[in-house]
Parts: C-alpha cells; sequence; structure tokens
C-alpha cells in the first residue's frame, strides 16, 4: 500500500514537473524544422518540361501531355506525399519542397500547378524533340563542352529517330562493323 | 557451405539439390513436389530447426507455366533463410495444407486460396480471410490475368461464416470497429458470464492493393515510397526491409554509412513506437495520465527526426543501394542531448510505474501465452520475447549496422501483459545505447551504392526487426522494371493469430489490454487485396449535399 503511495506520488511529480506543454497552434504559428518537406513549389521560369519528376512520382501525380505546339506539365499536388523525389531528380532545380505544411482546401483545383512550354517539333518528320528549354539547354551545354557554336553541333531540330537515320547515312559517322 | 549442409538434411524431400538464393548466399531455395511437402516441412522443423515465417503464392503461369508456393522458414541460429518451392499444376491448383503442423501458417494459406486460387487440402479453417465479405467466388485478385483497377461486381451474402460458437456460451461482438485502437477489427468473443472461452477474428477491412501495384504499376525504385506508407507508425522498417530484399536480390551491396544511417533511424522508429504503445496500453486500462506523459516524452523523437529528415514520420530517405540523402551536418550535437533527456524521463516513467500495484494487477497474470503457443503460432517481437521466446532478427539475420554494435535482446519470461510490456520498457535504453553507438561509429563516405539494372526472376528476402517484432519482405524480381511478386508480412499478421490463445479464460475487461498488448497493427496486416468491399455502392458526398443534411 505504501508502495502504491510512493508511485503514485511519483506520477503526480512527473505531471508537475512536465507542466503544460500543448503548443499554442493553430492559434500561434508554427514553423518546422529547416529541411522540411513541405507542399512542393514548382518555378514555371525554370521548369525545361524533361518529365524526369513524371517518371520518378511514386504517387503518379505529375502528367505531361503535348499538344500541337506546346507541352502542358501539370503536378496534382492533392494526392502529393511529400516524398521529395521530384525536387532531387530535377535537372533544373525548379522544384523545391517548401515549409507549407497547411494545406487543407475546399477545392482540389487550389491544388494543382499547370505550365505550357513551348515545344520543338522534328523538321523531317515533326515528331516531338523536345521542349525548347531542354533544346537550349542541351546546346549551352553542348557548346560549353565542345567550344563549338549551335550550328556546328547541327540535328537540334531532328528526333531521335532521324537523328539515327542521318547518323546512318552520313558517310563520315557511320561505322564500319568488321570482326 | 552452407546450402550443401542443408541439401544434406532435405535430400529425402527435395526433388534438386538446393540453391542459394543467386547473389545471397543466406537465402536458401530448395524445391520440393506438392505431395512431399508435409514431409519437407517437418523434416525443417525437426532436423534443421527451422522457424516457419510465411508462405508466398506467386502467379509465373506466364512466365514459366505455373503456381509457385514457396514456405519461407528461418534458419535463426544459422543466420540463414530456407526458401521450400512447390510447383504447383494450373489444371489442378491445390496443394496440402502444413498448418496441422504449423497453426501459424493458417492465415498464409488461407490468404493463398483468397488470392492465388491454389487451395490448400486439409486446411483446419478453410473460410476466407483476406477478401471482402461481396468478392465472388473464383476471382483471385493477385493472379497476373486479374487488372490491378479491376472491378468484379459485388455478391451478396457471400461473407464467410461465423465459427459455430462452443456449446453454453454467448457472443460478444467487439467492432468491426475497435474501441479503443480506433481501427477496424472484428473480434467475436465467445463468453461464459464474463469469462472469455473463444474467439473468432474477422478483419482485413483495410484494404490498399499494396502488393498488387507493385508488380503491375509501380517502378522497383517507386515501391520504397509505397512500403513507407504500409504502417502509420514505423514505416521506415519497411522501405529498409524492401531495398534489403532488392539489394539481395541483385546482390548490391551499400555503403557503410547508409547502413549506420539507416540503423540510427530505425531505432529512433522504435523509441517513438514503444513509447506509443506505451500511452496507448495505459489508455486501454484507462490510466490516461501516464497516456499523456509517455506522447509527451515521445514528442522530441518527432522533433528530431522532423529536422533528420524532412518529416515526423515519413522519412523518405531510403532508396535501393542505400539513402538519398544525408542528416544535417551538425545532426551529431543535436541527436545526443535529446537521447539524454528521453533516457532520463522514461526512466523516472518506469521508476514510478512499477511500483504502481493498480498496473501491475491489470497486467500481471493477465493475456497468458505460453511459450509453447508462442512458437506454434510463430509470434514474434516483444509478443515473443515476452513469453522467453528468444528471438531478434537484428542479432539473428543481421542487418544494416547492427552485426557490427553491441546491444542485448531483452527476453522475459512472465508470458503475461506485464511481461510484453516490460520488453518494450527494457528495449527503450537498448534503443538509445544503439543510437549512441551508431553516431560514434557512423563511418564517412559515400550514401548511396551505384544501382545498375537488376536482374529477373531472383529471389530477395530480407527480415527488419521493427518495433513490433520481425518485418519481412519478399521479392522475386521481373523482367520489367518491376518485381514479378512482392510480399509483405508485417509482424501483427502473425502475432494477431496468437491473440486467441491469449484471450482464452481471461475475462472481457481483460480483452482490449490483451489485444493492444501485441501492439496490433492492422494496417500493416491488411496490405493485400484490391478493392473496397463497399466499391459497388461508394459515393462521395458533395460538401452540399452535406450542408443540406443529406446522407
Amino acid at each position: 500500500m505504501f508502495k502504491h503511495f510512493i508511485s503514485e506520488l511519483k506520477e503526480t511529480l512527473i505531471c508537475l514537473e512536465a507542466g503544460q506543454v500543448t503548443l499554442g497552434y493553430p492559434f500561434q504559428p508554427h514553423a518546422p524544422e529547416a529541411g522540411f518537406r513541405g507542399l512542393p513549389v514548382v518555378d514555371p521560369l525554370l521548369c525545361i518540361g524533361c518529365g524526369a519528376c513524371a517518371s520518378a512520382c511514386p504517387a503518379r501525380l505529375i502528367d505531361m501531355t503535348d499538344d500541337g505546339d506546346h507541352r502542358t506539365v501539370s503536378f496534382e499536388l492533392a494526392r502529393c506525399t511529400y516524398c521529395g523525389s521530384c525536387r532531387d531528380v530535377c535537372p533544373a532545380e525548379a522544384v523545391t519542397m517548401s515549409m507549407q505544411f497547411e494545406t487543407a482546401t475546399a477545392s482540389t483545383q487550389d491544388l494543382r500547378i499547370s505550365m505550357k512550354l513551348k515545344l520543338v517539333r522534328c523538321v523531317l518528320c515533326g515528331d516531338v524533340v523536345g521542349t525548347q528549354r531542354a533544346t537550349d539547354r542541351v546546346v549551352r551545354d553542348l557548346v560549353a563542352a565542345t567550344g563549338g557554336t549551335a550550328e556546328t553541333i547541327g540535328w537540334l531540330d531532328l528526333c531521335l529517330a532521324c537523328k539515327r537515320k542521318e547518323a546512318m547515312a552520313t558517310p563520315a559517322l557511320a561505322i564500319e562493323v568488321t570482326r | 557451405m552452407l546450402s550443401e549442409e542443408i541439401g544434406q538434411g532435405m535430400s529425402d524431400v527435395s526433388h534438386e539439390p538446393p540453391v542459394t538464393g543467386h547473389s545471397d548466399s543466406r537465402c536458401i531455395l530448395s524445391s520440393v513436389h506438392p505431395e512431399d511437402l508435409p514431409r519437407a516441412v517437418r523434416e525443417a522443423l525437426d532436423t534443421l530447426g527451422a522457424r516457419y515465417i510465411v508462405s508466398v503464392g506467386t502467379d509465373r503461369r506466364e512466365v514459366a507455366g505455373f503456381f509457385e508456393i514457396s514456405h519461407i522458414f528461418g534458419l535463426d541460429c544459422r543466420k540463414a533463410f530456407l526458401v521450400l518451392r512447390s510447383e504447383i499444376d494450373p489444371a489442378e491448383p491445390v496443394i496440402p495444407s502444413i498448418t496441422p503442423d504449423i497453426p501459424g501458417a493458417a492465415w498464409a494459406e488461407r490468404e493463398i486460396r483468397d488470392m492465388i486460387g491454389v487451395v490448400p487440402i486439409g486446411h483446419p479453417d478453410p473460410r476466407r480471410l483476406v477478401l471482402p465479405d461481396d468478392w465472388p467466388e473464383g476471382v483471385y485478385p493477385l493472379r497476373k490475368d486479374f487488372a490491378f483497377d479491376e472491378r468484379p461486381p459485388s455478391v451478396p451474402h457471400s461473407r464467410p461464416p461465423l465459427s459455430v460458437p462452443p456449446q453454453g456460451s454467448s457472443l460478444l461482438p467487439i467492432g468491426p470497429f475497435f474501441p479503443t485502437l480506433e481501427e477496424p477489427v472484428f473480434l467475436n468473443l465467445f463468453v461464459q458470464g464474463e469469462h472469455i472461452i473463444g474467439v473468432d477474428y474477422r478483419g482485413f477491412y483495410n484494404h490498399r492493393g499494396v502488393e498488387k501495384l507493385a508488380d503491375a504499376v509501380l517502378t522497383y525504385r517507386q515501391v520504397p515510397f509505397l512500403a513507407e506508407r504500409i504502417c502509420g507508425i514505423c514505416g521506415f522498417v519497411h522501405s529498409a526491409s524492401y531495398c534489403q530484399a532488392i539489394e539481395a536480390a541483385a546482390g548490391i551491396s551499400i555503403p557503410p554509412r547508409a547502413r549506420y544511417l539507416r540503423t540510427i533511424l530505425l531505432e529512433l522508429e522504435r523509441l517513438h513506437s514503444h513509447l506509443l504503445w506505451i500511452g496507448l496500453a495505459c489508455h486501454f486500462i484507462g490510466f490516461d495520465t501516464l497516456f499523456m506523459q509517455a506522447w509527451r516524452i515521445r514528442e522530441p523523437v518527432m522533433w528530431l527526426t522532423e529536422y533528420l529528415t524532412g518529416n515526423r514520420k515519413t522519412y523518405g530517405m531510403n532508396q535501393i543501394g542505400g539513402v538519398t540523402r544525408d542528416i544535417p551536418s551538425d545532426a551529431l550535437d543535436r541527436i545526443p542531448p535529446v537521447l539524454d533527456k528521453i533516457a532520463y524521463e522514461t526512466g523516472r516513467v518506469v521508476d514510478a510505474i512499477v511500483g504502481d500495484s493498480s498496473l501491475r494487477l491489470r497486467l500481471q497474470g493477465t493475456g497468458i501465452l505460453t511459450p509453447d503457443d508462442a512458437r506454434a503460432f510463430c509470434v514474434i517481437g516483444p509478443t515473443a520475447r515476452g513469453s522467453g521466446v528468444d528471438i531478434d532478427a537484428r542479432r539473428d539475420h543481421p542487418y544494416a549496422a547492427y552485426g557490427e554494435l553491441e546491444f542485448e535482446v531483452c527476453v522475459e519470461d512472465g508470458c503475461d501483459n506485464w511481461a510484453r510490456a516490460m520488453v518494450r520498457i527494457r528495449e527503450l535504453p537498448e534503443a538509445i545505447k544503439i543510437i549512441r553507438q551508431a553516431l560514434a561509429g557512423l563511418p564517412d563516405g559515400p550514401i548511396m551504392a551505384e544501382v545498375h539494372e537488376i536482374p529477373s526472376g531472383r529471389v530477395g528476402l530480407a527480415v527488419v526487426e521493427a518495433p513490433r517484432g520481425e518485418v519481412v519482405h519478399y521479392v522475386l524480381t521481373g523482367r520489367g522494371q518491376r518485381p514479378e511478386r512482392w510480399r509483405v508480412r508485417a509482424p501483427s499478421y502473425n502475432n494477431l493469430q496468437g491473440v486467441p490463445a491469449m484471450l482464452r479464460d481471461m475475462t472481457i475487461a481483460d480483452a482490449p489490454i490483451t489485444v493492444g498488448s501485441i501492439d496490433p497493427c492492422f494496417s500493416c496486416t491488411e496490405r493485400v487485396a484490391v478493392i473496397d468491399s463497399r466499391a459497388g455502392t461508394m459515393r462521395i458526398y458533395r460538401q452540399s449535399e452535406l450542408r443540406a443534411g443529406k446522407g
């Protein structure tokens, strides 16, 4: 009996010592830790529409649709699980994970991001080569790496299949296969 | 060689010499004719001292022309696994049941019947287990010719019958929404007066089709994020276990730093999970003061993981080959003070409650699970260790950095709710000890190994000691960018099968804490089937309708 009393006294002391621990949130703002993965934010000026995020996203909420001269990149963030895969794979650093965790809304439209990017189509067959921005980026990197110019690099307005055909038809580039 | 040694033990029954699991020498695959299966199982149990883990059914008709049923065993003292694989003719999809020899295999065999359509002959309780109550007979959702988004027509009144109550007993239903756990489970207690004399379990209401998604839709590198969401408390164990299974199948060895980081996060998860359980257990018996205090002590762990990984619970760091992000550079300064505080505070709480006689009266002598029952139902984790069964995947099948760290496996022999509570309470300082060692020995270097294409047709098996017990992920690699079969065995899958034995002869008042004493996770257990049972009639109410008071 005495032991039980001591035990209850100890339990009381634990409670008294802790005091009130409840945070003031939501009446006071709550800042998450630095590095928190909140709602993804996409910078439409940086996105090159390459589609890396769309193939990495485990929730499959990023959609790429080509129509005419434009590619529409859309994020249905109502389904987002905040894993950060899109940020991790983005070569243009267009995606950042914000500190925003209060995403409750009456309309899922509020959680949709949609961007239209200009497309480059193959001059020979009309198939999609990529977005203008992705092509520009390739040119920039190739110019930096080779020291040439966009004109000397060439074939930037050809799709992959047509590039292959062109390469096979160019004697200087065709590789002779011998044993 | 381990495989040769095992081969001698199994030579009578295996029609081909056993082989090791391709890249993983600790996983021994042995082909067994279905008719020899019961003999092979007894051989494994008696000669090799094998412990049954789980059974997996795979529809391999497209690839190889048969159904494959694999019974997986742990050879714990040899740090190895034994997989008995049987090929089942699709024209006659039956297999001798192993449940008469291993009571703990009951659910896995019923699940194979539900999902693949291979019927275990001689099963003592062949009722439907996993599929919804209105699912048509003869439709098997894990067969490859069943599309992941297919919705068969609803068949009313196909609910499995209740098992017959013993003579002279009355029925006391608890559920289908468990009142204290706030989770969907239906326990029918057969009672005489206030004494429980039998239990019938109906669960699997929380179907999410996780395994089907992985072999039909997702890619290898997307699955870890889905795996992490299998459990709402200990998700990291699932993503770690999945990644380990793929790494074992493909022969990837991950960098030392990644192994240590996984260990640190796994133990932080154990800390917060056990503290959560202590709070819940107290809540079950009406001791809400301690419920509040345990959760208060837990909260700093959640803040710490938010700081380390970017989120309180879904760390999102496991990937095949290692971890995707490193912890912040000042983590080594920030983790130890949190550990010190938790160690001090849990010490004080434990000191206070061990003398609490009302707590002891509620926990001691209730929910008895004898060591024999614990072995028969193949229970694991604190549930097994509370009944004196000394198993712990961290020591028996070392993974991550556990092989290089020192820790004690906490075993109690009280066999009651108190013993299971004490195991968890004693594991708290052990977890802190492991994290401290891992921080002290944290190697520098890369956190991700180079991962090439994952070869097809390989078996990967990985276990992780989750807070609730051993989590098992089995992977059979596929020809595309996704597994041919991914099987998740959560610890509650086995532990729940031991609950009827624990409840027998108890009073009704002890039922919630006894069910709670295994720290059940129904959502983990019920990862398999495809469609909500109410899918046919489900509708979403618009805000305006709700405002108008419709529905």
